[in-house]
């Protein structure tokens, strides 16, 4: 993430596997902030190539979205990292679903899209259970039932509801934008509460619809709207 | 017939352009919302004491 403090991220496996995540993967100088059992295999499908999991760094998502969809396998987030939740509010946890607006040359692939190229075979797209015994989605980032644990399992299942992405004109469709609604509301509910008010939902979803048009128009031509709250 | 693709932006411009549209959200969030949500929304999230039974995948950070 560049300009914040913010944390670079990167995932290992335990049948030695490294994911710099566009960044380095110096293991002696890290500290792991999350573990999960998930398919590995399913994990360095999600990476290719060059482990950017389909990111355009800067433009649909740094270092953090990489890892996320990489971690997806063991249901696991990279949110312990600092500046997390600042380049979450930009590019969202799985990176913008942009890659209609970005030239070809950066390899760009939506989230949904990246993700059914390598879970296409197991039952209903959803991630294989990891070698180490557990499922994805019970052991990924704490106790089964945490809120983190219930907040991923919620965002795997609004991710998981799209088998592909079209976006053949227009970078931004209505779909998307309701999307990142329901991506941000969940994610609000999971920082602030459920019980937050929904002015304070209205806000983030708000502030992540700008950014988003603000990005697409940046990578694309199409008429942003400003970011104008209630 | 053919078409090309367009230039790659430079990571610099990239940058600029990310942190003016984040720094404008998140000033137009600290002007509307009370200072502790826009803190509890924004900070650090510790550590969790998470389950290690066997990971077959691990995050590590550095810092960049």
């Amino acid at each position: 993430m560049v300009g914040l403090l913010a944390d670079h991220t990167f995932a290992i496996s335990s049948d030695g596997k490294v994911w710099p995540c566009w960044g380095s993967a110096n293991t002696s100088k890290a500290k792991a902030i999350a573990a999960g059992s998930g398919d590995s295999a399913l994990a360095d499908c999600i990476s290719q190539r060059k482990s950017r999991a389909g990111i355009a760094y800067g433009l649909s998502g740094v270092c953090h979205q990489t890892a996320n969809r990489i971690l997806d396998p063991a249901s696991v987030l990279v949110s312990a990292a600092r500046g997390y939740w600042a380049s979450q509010l930009v590019f969202g946890t799985y990176g913008l679903n942009i890659a209609g607006a970005l030239p070809a040359k950066y390899r760009a692939e939506n989230w949904p899209q990246r993700r059914t190229k390598c879970t296409s075979g197991t039952p209903t797209g959803a991630p294989s259970g990891g070698t180490g015994g557990g499922s994805a989605g019970s052991t990924g980032s704490g106790i089964a039932g945490s809120p983190k644990a219930t907040y991923i399992a919620r965002l795997q299942n609004l991710f998981g509801q799209i088998e592909t992405w079209h976006l053949p004109k227009e970078p931004i469709d209505e779909s998307l934008i309701h999307l990142v609604r329901e991506e941000s509301r969940i994610t609000v509910e999971y920082r602030l509460g459920s019980n937050v008010e929904r002015s304070i939902v209205e806000m983030f979803a708000g502030a992540r619809v700008f950014l988003l048009e603000k990005r697409a128009s940046f990578c694309g031509p199409i008429q942003p709207r400003r970011f104008h709250l209630k | 017939m053919r078409a090309d693709t367009a230039e790659a932006i430079p990571l610099e411009i990239i940058a600029n352009e990310t942190n003016e549209m984040l720094s404008y959200a998140l000033s137009e969030l600290t002007n509307r919302l009370d200072g502790s949500v826009f803190q509890r929304y924004f900070e650090f999230e510790p550590n969790e004491s998470f389950r290690v039974v066997d990971p077959t995948i691990e995050v590590a950070d550095d810092t960049r």
